[in-house]
Formats: structure tokens, sequence, C-alpha cells
């Protein structure tokens, strides 16, 4: 099935050049998180952080690439430590939510009954809740800061997953590689773990492609009304902070942070719904 | 049909069960102390407590016969001494891990004073003589005691002439009857309809959602329909022209149109619209024309995912073998596409749009805080802002319930719509 | 030019599939033609291009379909080269379908009353509709009140019933059967099948009927063509293929079932047939 996609995948010319361009930000996010933990352990101010009054406001320039901030600091290695931010979000809160969503959508179609009417009322009651009010009021409950985007992002998505994962179940159950394996006697958690899940693999991958930019733009706006990130360069601070100057005339701040979120969204996006078709060629025309 | 409702109504009550038990957990459990999240931990002690007993959190969560005070917080001495140090007659020992009251000591440990009627109790571990709340230590080995005492006596240490030595000590109001917990005030206070106190804006919840209803609904109104009209007829547009031009246009339109974040939408269309080219007004709620730029933004912002969405409905719809035996009778695409697809399409179209009344209610938080539309989204963010928390749990109760509502009315409406249900 | 006994006439036609070397050639160059009053079966393995090459000749093939090349001419015109507007009028008043799975045929949402005078309102105008609908309805041996009922509130012998009742609406010259019975159960098939022979023999109507059974080529027609991976591989009079047949795919497609053999020379009987298919058609 994966050599399959691949060569599907391969003649998609849109999804190769998102490939690339997520391969991009992943370096780029790599390469934040390093610059960080090596000023992190030696304990010194990182240069994005510094603040120089007598740099500030430079438009893009030979120096200054994309130019400088209110505070004199480079907008681009801000832009990469918020790259680095955004795949944070975009990995952990897949984390938080995958494998909840994964365990319930497995133990819920596989069991059925019981369990299942549980898993379903845990996510209907989830799912109830007002989106994006209720991330807030996990941040705001569990503190300003990462943590709390973190949580109320994870928290809040696995329903989706949980859903997907408990249809597809259902659907593997009834097929006869399930019914040989549970003829054999083998256990329930080796039959789900072992055998379904890796049959319905491709969904989550997809799914983490497609939930990856959304939790990326969440992050960018609860950061944005500062109830996440705090003293980090994230997109949202830096288009809170863009968006000021944009008044006074100071248009590459906010130009390259939203081209860069623009970007990253897009190719994920993109690239999601690619694998999507390439993964499940049923769903081609 | 009324049969059907009925039952449905009654499914409901799991998840509206679990909505309430999901925002209390969320508030009462994981929140902690909620009164230092909401007023800080630099007001007086007395005013927290006031804070608690307004919402019922000087209660035990669920069930007990013990809650704790504010008046005097758990101590146990090889710890540290905590607030006790500040004592002058008191010698605080770390090694030893006590606290000893000198001979003569008079000691009064509760920060303000108890409610007349609730009778509270102390568990001290104490070695030495003296008195607790009126009633005599004695013991020259360590020995732990509770003492009951009525919130209008006197509720502090005393000594005479041989020391009192203390390891730990604690606190506790005694609750009279156990099921009396926050969770049952909680279900008490949303079935009379109190929805709370904001202390942020020192009005009644109820007053603040009142106020805002109007200016929300002025917003998401507009938005709703227009967008519904437009990204239905564009899908329909895309299914009509199917792989040609036009559709692929319209597709990597709204796949760009999602990838755009909200708040550039918000940011860019007040820059360039309001403020350089003075189309819109940039900022308030005066009058009509304040309305349009958030309402073009809050249409264009939805759009995107809306296209695709329906487009994959009506494109799978286009792919039943009805289709065919229309198509094969002589009907016309047009006439195909509009009666024969649209119909069917119609079905999961109406869940889709009935799904999204409860954001009709909750405002759009962003849009209304941008421009100064003093609807329930800016209070929401506000709330958030300034940690208000009874405003933030009505709105987030509020928006779970008509969100369970519309789902019995989407189911409603399916029932109408589609045949096939059967309504028993 | 097409000859005046027939009705259509199907030349070399090619339709294929994607592109490259992904092209699938469901029709590969047949060829056919149809007499007036007359029934020809098209048998064939699944896949070998049965349905493609039916719909082809009102151009109804899924869209991803590309017509290669041939010719079909009906009424002195090459449906190929008409455009959407000429094939409409034809589509349903000269030419209609019956399609195989009844209960999808069907728009879930509007009743079969409903969907039946659609077809009438298209091409046959100042008509009391309602009466036609009961006319039809009793052709078909269905009570007139079943107007009223949605797909999903009928069985599965009821619908197809009512899609020939459909298909019957506009007085066809030519009925299309793709596999009309294949989804119904045994008892029900011989209902349909005994309706549509009286109902050709009534109205006179030239059909092309496709199918996988044999049982029913012996009984409704007078010539088969048996298609192999999108070609004709033998055509000729009923009996004669099926007695004698030449090639050896059609002597392979007979083997397969076990009691029609060629030596079974005189003409099965309705009854005798029915047995036959009970032994052979999947429950
Ligand atoms: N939508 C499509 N896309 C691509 N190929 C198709 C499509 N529809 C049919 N085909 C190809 O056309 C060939 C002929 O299909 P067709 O439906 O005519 O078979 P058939 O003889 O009617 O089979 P059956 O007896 O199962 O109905 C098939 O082998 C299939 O590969
Ligand atoms: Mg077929």
């Amino acid at each position: 099935m994966w050599g399959d996609a691949w060569r599907r995948l391969r003649k998609n010319r849109v999804a190769m050049l998102c490939l690339a361009l997520v391969a991009l930000f992943t370096l780029m996010a790599v390469y934040g998180e390093l610059v960080y933990r090596y000023h992190d352990f030696k304990d010194i101010t990182p240069s994005y952080q510094k603040t120089h009054l007598d740099l500030a406001f430079q438009p893009p320039s030979s120096k200054h690439w994309m130019g400088t901030d209110g505070l004199g600091r480079d907008v681009m290695s801000r832009l990469v430590q918020g790259v680095t931010i955004a795949y944070k979000v975009g990995i952990i809160t897949s984390l938080i939510a995958i494998p909840i969503g994964v365990f319930f959508g497995c133990i819920a179609g596989f069991f059925g009954g019981k369990v299942d009417d549980f898993v379903v009322w845990l996510y209907s009651t989830f799912a109830s809740m007002p989106g994006l009010l209720f991330i807030l009021a996990i941040a705001m409950v569990v503190g300003k800061g990462l943590l709390g985007i973190y949580l109320g992002i994870g928290l809040t998505t696995w329903v989706g997953i949980c859903r997907l994962v408990r249809g597809e179940v259902i659907k593997h159950k009834s097929q006869t590689y399930v019914q040989a394996a549970q003829a054999l006697g083998l256990g329930s958690g080796r039959i789900i773990f072992k055998h379904i899940l890796p049959n319905i693999s491709h969904v989550i991958i997809v799914t983490f492609t497609l939930r990856f930019p959304a939790a990326v733009g969440t992050e960018v706006f609860l950061s944005f009304l500062g109830i996440g990130v705090q003293d980090q360069p994230s997109w949202g601070l830096m288009i809170n902070s863009a968006r000021m100057r944009l008044w006074q005339g100071m248009w590459w701040e906010m130009t390259f942070v939203t081209l860069a979120v623009f970007l990253l969204v897009l190719a994920f996006n993109l690239l999601g719904d690619a694998l999507r078709d390439a993964l499940d060629p049923r769903l081609n025309d | 049909m009324f049969k059907y409702i009925l039952k449905r109504t009654f499914q409901m009550v799991p998840t509206v069960i679990g909505v309430i038990l999901l925002t209390f957990v969320l508030f009462n459990v994981v929140g902690g102390d909620l009164a230092a999240i909401a007023m800080g931990k630099k007001v007086s002690l007395q005013s927290l407590e006031t804070f608690d007993e307004q919402r019922g959190l000087n209660k035990p969560l669920f069930f007990g016969t013990r809650s704790k005070s504010r008046a005097c917080e758990d101590q146990d001495f090889s710890d540290g001494a905590g607030r006790w140090r500040g004592y002058s007659n008191a010698v605080y020992s770390a090694e030893a891990g006590t606290l000893t009251l000198q001979p003569g000591a008079e000691i009064d440990p509760l920060a303000f004073e108890l409610k007349a009627e609730d009778e509270f109790v102390w568990t001290v571990t104490y070695k030495g003589a003296g008195t607790l709340a009126g009633q005599a230590l004695s013991s020259n080995d360590w020995k732990t005691e509770k003492i009951l005492f009525q919130g209008s006596e006197e509720g502090g240490f005393s000594t005479a002439d041989v020391p009192l030595e203390i390891r730990s000590v604690k606190f506790r109001r005694v609750v009279k009857n156990p099921f009396d917990s926050q969770l049952l005030f909680y279900v008490k206070q949303l079935a009379r309809g109190d929805m709370g106190y904001s202390e942020s804006q020192r009005q009644p919840v109820a007053q603040l959602l009142k106020d805002g209803v109007l200016p929300s609904l002025s917003l998401t109104v507009p938005i709703f329909f227009i967008g519904i009209i437009l990204s239905v007829s564009l899908s329909l547009v895309c299914a009509f022209f199917r792989d040609t031009f036009v559709d692929r246009f319209l597709v990597t339109f709204s796949v760009a149109l999602m990838s755009i974040n909200y708040l550039v939408y918000i940011v860019a269309g007040q820059y360039f619209l309001a403020y350089k080219n003075g189309l819109f007004p940039v900022w308030g709620y005066e009058s009509m024309r304040y309305l349009a730029l958030p309402v073009i933004i809050g249409v264009i912002s939805g759009l995107g995912s809306n296209i695709r969405f329906y487009r994959t409905i009506m494109l799978d719809e286009m792919y039943k073998d009805y289709v065919r035996t229309a198509f094969a009778k002589g009907v016309s695409k047009p006439r195909v596409l509009f009666v024969h697809v649209l119909k069917n399409a119609m079905i999961p179209i109406i869940t889709n749009v009935v799904i999204a009344i409860p954001f009709l209610y909750t405002g759009s938080l962003l849009l209304e805080s941008f421009f100064g539309i003093p609807g329930l989204g800016y209070l929401g963010i506000n709330a958030i802002l300034s940690s208000d928390i009874d405003v933030v749990r009505a709105l987030v109760l509020i928006g779970a319930m008509l969100f369970v509502v519309s789902n019995l009315l989407t189911d409603i409406c399916y029932a109408a719509a589609d045949p096939r249900v059967k309504l028993k | 030019m097409i000859d005046s006994k027939n009705i259509i006439e199907v030349k070399d036609l090619r339709v294929h599939f994607g592109h490259g070397d992904d092209r699938v050639r469901a029709v590969d160059g047949i060829s056919f033609s149809i007499a007036h009053g007359e029934t020809l079966a098209l048998v064939g393995e699944s896949g070998s291009g049965k349905s493609i090459s039916a719909l082809s000749l009102t151009k109804l093939a899924p869209r991803q379909a590309t017509y290669a090349g041939g010719q079909i001419l009906f009424n002195n015109s090459n449906m190929l080269k008409l455009s959407d507007r000429e094939l409409r009028k034809i589509r349903g008043s000269q030419i209609s379908y019956i399609f195989q799975e009844p209960m999808v045929s069907f728009n879930p949402v509007f009743t079969i009353g409903w969907q039946i005078e659609e077809a009438l309102k298209l091409h046959r105008k100042d008509l009391d509709r309602k009466a036609e609908i009961g006319r039809l309805l009793d052709l078909v041996h269905l009570p007139d009140r079943l107007a009223a009922a949605y797909p999903h509130q009928m069985s599965g012998g009821q619908l197809q019933r009512c899609m020939i009742a459909m298909a019957l609406a506009c007085s066809p010259e030519l009925l299309v059967a793709d596999e009309p019975t294949t989804a119904l159960d045994v008892t029900v098939q011989r209902e349909i099948l005994n309706l549509l022979k009286e109902l050709s023999e009534k109205v006179g109507l030239s059909t092309l009927m496709i199918t996988h059974n044999l049982g029913i080529v012996s009984d409704l027609a007078d010539r088969v063509c048996v298609m192999r991976k999108g070609r004709i591989v033998e055509e000729g009079a009923t009996r004669q293929v099926l007695d004698d047949p030449q090639h050896k795919y059609t002597k392979h497609l007979m083997a397969a079932v076990p009691r029609l053999k060629p030596s079974a020379a005189k003409k099965t009987s309705p009854e005798e047939i029915d047995d036959e298919m009970k032994r052979w058609m999947p429950r």
C-alpha cells in the first residue's frame, strides 16, 4: 500500500512542492530549536531577543533580509523561532490528541456495546463544547503559556480522530482477517494494536497532516490574544506587535510573518489532501 | 413526528449531563483555586472566602462532611512554619519540625471572623498543655485531637504556664449535609437559571448576556445567511463545471482562502479597506455601516472550507446511480443538478448549517473584539483576559447547550427532509 | 447509411478510459445491429464492457470515458456526433434504459409517481399525466396508489416494474435492459422477464438485453453477441450460438452452465428454464 501511495504521490507535482516546503519548514524548526537550546544551556540572551533600539524599524536590507522590528530585533531570526514554536504546538498537541482519539476509537469500535456507548457519550459531550471558547477556557484555567495551549488544543481535537478511527475499526472488525484472528483465539488488545491499527494507520497519518495546520492556526490566534506564548517569538505575538506598526507604515514584519503562516498552513493542507488521495484511491474519480 | 421529537429529546439528556459535568470538572476540579485565578493573589483572604461562598466553592467537590476554609491553612510544621512564623510568642524549630507556644501566649490564627452559625473543627497534633477554641489540651506525649467549636466562639490557641508544642494543624468547616457539595450547588444554580456574577464588570452574568445577544446576532446572522447562499451556489458551480478550469480554480481558491489565518483577514481588512481607503469605519458599533466590514470578513473567512465541504457533498451525489437514471430519461444537466442532486444534497447541507447555529449566539470572538462590537464574543474575550470565571463558564455552557439543541433540530430537519428516515 | 430493417447500427465502437499507459480499452471496436422488433442479447463475463457499450448508445458512459472511434447510427444520425440537446430528445423518448439495481436507480427523495411524471413532462407534452401514470403502472401490474410511494417503501421487484413503467413512459423504439434481473430474487426474476417478454410483444419493442444469464438468452433473445475484453467474439441467432458455439470462449461460457448443454436441441419451456435457474442462481 505504501509503495503504491508513494508512486501516486510522486506524480502529483503540487504535492511534491508542498513536501519540499514542509521539509524546509521542518529544517527551520530543528535549527530554531537548536539555537534556543544552545542559548538556554549557556544561559545567554539569544540575538533574536536582544533589543537594539538604535536599529529599530529598519526596512529589509542586505543585513536584515526581513528588516527589524520595533525593538531592533531581526525579523527573520524571530520568524525562524516562530517556526519552532508552531511545530512544537503542532506536534505536542498531536501527541496528546491522537493517542486519546485512537485509543477510544479503537476500543469503542472493537468492543461495541457499553464501551461504545460510553465513548460515544464522551465524544459527543466534548463535541458539544464551543470550539475556540472551550480552548480558551482550558488555557485560562491551566494558566497562560504554552502548556495551556497544548492542553487546550490537545484535549479538544481528539474527538474528530476518535470518530474516524471508530468508524474504520467497525469496518475492519467484520473483515475476515480479524475474524480469523479471533477464531485463532488472539487477545483483543493484540488484534486491535497488531492487526487492525496498522491497517488504519493511513487514516491517522492523513489526520495528523490535516490537523497540524489547524493547531498552528489556533496557536497564532491564542498567542495573538496574549493567552499563549509569553516571552518567545511566536508568530501570534509578532502579528500582534506588527499590527500596531503597520499603521505607521512598517509593512515588513506583518508581511513576512503572515506569509510564513500562510505557506506553512497551505503546504500542510495541500499535502494532507494529496496524501489522502494517494492513500485512499477509492476516493479518486 | 411528535413521538420522534420526544424520543430524540430524551436521548439528549446524557449529553446535557455530560456537558454540565465537563464544565464542572474543567472549572471546579481542574481549575483548583478559582478565586485566586479570578482575583489574583493580592486580595484579602476574607474577600476570597466571600468569592468562594457566593459560588459554593467552599464546599466539598462531590461529597464530604468536611471542607477547607481559607481562615486557616493546613500546616505541617516539619515542612516549615508558613504564616505561623509571624507570631511573637511562638517559637519555630525547623530541626524538630514543631512550633512551640510559649507560656502565656494568646494566638488567634484565624484570618477573619468565622460565620457564627457554622461549626468548625481543629485537628491538632500536640504535646504539652494549653487551650484551643476554649477546650483544654493536655498530654505528655504526642497526641492528635479533634476539637469541635461553633463559629461564634473564640477559635484560637492560648497557653497558661506550660508551653504547648504543635506538630501539625488542620482547620475544617463541618458540612452538615454531606451531599451539599459544589456539584449540587452548581446544578441548583443552573436549575434556577442563575449564571453567576461577573467579578470584573460587577454585574450579574445574565444581564451581560442579555446585553450582548443583539449586537452578536446583528453580526452573525448576516454572516450566516450570506455565507450559506454564497458557498452553496459556488459549490453548485463547481459541480456543474466539474473538472474544468472553473472548478479547479474554485477549489484552489478555497484552499488558499482556508490557509489564510483569520487574523490576517482582520488586520488586512482593517488596514487596507478601512484605514487606507476609508471604505468602511475602522472601529465601533453605531450604524449598519459599521457592520459591513466585519460581515464581509466573516463571510470570506468561512467560505473556503464551506465551498470544499459542499462541493464534496454535491460530487458524492453526482456519482449515485439515480443521476444516471435521470440522464437516461433525458433530463438536462442543470435540472439534474438543481432538482435531483440538490434535493439530496440538502440533507447533509442542512446538518452542517443547523450545527452552526450555536455560533450565531456565541458571536465571533475575534471580529467583535477587533471591531468593537459589544456582543458576546467581545464579552468572552474580555472575560478570558480578565479571568472572569463566571462569564466564561456561562458562555461555554450556553454554547454547548445550544449545540445539543441544534443537534436535535438537525435530526428533526433530517427526518423532515429525507423520506427514508423512519420516525420510529 | 442505416439499413432500413435495422433500428440501430453500431460500427467499430471504441470507448476508452484514461490516457497513455493507463488506458483501459473498455470497448474495443465492436459492431452490431438490432432490427426492428428484434431482441439482441449481449452476454459476456463481468468487466467485458457490456454496460459501457450499452450506455454509449446515447453517450451516457461515465464522464471519464472517451469515445475513441466508431459510429452509432440511429434514425440516420450518428449518436456520437449529436449535440447534448439532440441527445436529450432521444434519451428516454426513443431509447430508454432499465438498470441493474432498481434499489439505487431511483432518486430516494422523490416519489415514484414524480419520477415517472418527469419523463412524461420532458417528452410528451399536452397529456393527462395522472391518468397516464396510472395506465403505466397498470401495464406493469402495479396498483396506482404506489405512485405516491417513495422508493424505499417498495420491494426490489416492484421497483424494477416501476423502472420498466418509466422506461416505457414515452413509448420508446429501443429498450436497453442492463441486467434487469440480476439484483432480484429468482422468483421475481421470472415475473420481470415474463413482463418484459409480454410487453415487447405487445408494443413491438426492439430490445438490447444485457445479461450473464444464458437461460434468459435462450428464452428471450433472437440473436446473441458474445463479448470478451471489449470485443465481440461470436455473434449469431440464439439457437445457433447456444447449440453450436464456435468460439472457444463461448464454449467456456456454456460449460459454466452445466445443464444447458448444446445437445438440448429442443426449445426449452419457460418452466424448465425456471428450474434451471433455480439450480444455478446463487440464492
Ligand atoms: N468509471 C470507470 N473508470 C475506469 N474504468 C472503467 C469505468 N467504468 C468501467 N470501466 C472499465 O470498463 C470495463 C467494462 O466495464 P463494464 O461496466 O462495461 O463491464 P460489464 O461487462 O458491464 O461487467 P458487469 O457484468 O460486471 O456489469 C471494465 O473492465 C472497467 O475496467
Ligand atoms: Mg454491467
